[in-house]
């Protein structure tokens, strides 16, 4: 306790220094009321910008759902419109019987146009090719 | 990790006196000083979710806030002014009967180095230990140490000259 050092330690710690102003107290809570206001505005177009992108992207999901089943539908029916190989091959590849109801379409598709001139040839391919893929081998 | 709630006021009022205090050593009126821990605060506040040691990184916004607006050349002219008009404002809470005493110490504190009140204010008023002086300043614990042995040791001998006279 004798010790001058600590003596003049204690005797500065005794003075304390004077409170903070109220002036300085409102000015930092209105710079950090400020602040925080800002970054919330700050924040706002940032989540309408995220929730836009999110919509578009979803909204884009959609259109390519929609256009690839349309798309799929579209593919079937013009593949098996037209009399051609592959389509007989496809037909085979499922049942005998789905061949036959696409020989079946096909023929009623042609009397239906049995009246219009065509240079199209009904068939793409001879019938002893159509025979070997219907396994009637000759 | 602290809430975004957490509360300003309490470090405000824990620490505010003694931010004041060490503002004051760069600058010599109230007003800057409290210019000076406003902006220190407000950017403590917002980035103190980095610091290490939080109370020490306080104070380390307060060196740095008092460094810019030094040299910050719109208020070197109005720190041009101040420095010329005589020093009226007390640093501590006093009676009258102690004003003597008051001034007696505070013409001793002025007198040392800057790097000497610096860690005295932090060490005496702020409270920091001499780990946190250190991590505030950016130097080692021992110079920390050293220099407010320094600071005493000068006070000391002073004061003791003073009373002789």
């Amino acid at each position: 306790m004798n010790d001058p050092e600590y003596t003049l330690e204690a005797e500065l710690a005794a003075w304390q220094p004077g409170p903070v102003s109220p002036d300085l107290w409102k000015r930092i809570g209105n710079e950090l009321s400020r602040k925080q206001l800002q970054s919330h505005i700050h924040r706002l177009p940032w989540f309408f910008g995220s929730a836009a992108a999110a919509a578009c992207l979803l909204l884009a999901v959609l259109l390519y759902q929609k256009h690839e089943e349309a798309g799929k539908r579209v593919d079937a029916s013009l593949q098996d419109l037209l009399p051609t190989l592959g389509a007989y091959g496809r037909a085979l590849s499922q049942t005998p019987d789905a061949l036959d109801q696409l020989l079946d379409r096909h023929a009623a598709s042609t009397t239906i146009h049995a009246g219009v001139e065509t240079n199209q040839p009904a068939f793409l391919t001879s019938s002893t090719v159509l025979q070997e893929l219907k396994g009637n081998h000759p | 990790m602290a809430s975004e709630h957490e509360d300003w006021s309490a470090w405000v009022g824990r620490h505010g006196p003694a931010l004041v205090l060490l503002a004051k050593q760069y600058v010599r009126s109230q007003s800057d000083a409290e210019d000076i821990v406003h902006e220190a605060f407000v950017a403590f506040w917002r980035s103190r979710h980095r610091a290490e040691d939080r109370t020490a990184y306080l104070f380390t916004c307060v060196k740095h806030a008092a460094a810019n607006w030094l040299r910050s050349r719109h208020r070197r002219d109005r720190r041009e002014e101040t420095c010329s008009r005589p020093e009226t404002e007390h640093w501590f809470a006093s009676d009258v009967e102690q004003e003597e005493r008051q001034k007696e110490l505070l013409q001793v504190i002025a007198e040392l180095p800057t790097d000497q009140r610096e860690v005295l204010v932090m060490k005496i008023w702020g409270g920091l230990t001499f780990p946190q002086i250190a991590l505030a300043l950016g130097i080692s614990a021992n110079t920390a140490a050293s220099r407010y042995r320094y600071a005493l040791d000068k006070m000391r001998t002073r004061l003791t000259m003073e009373s002789m006279s």
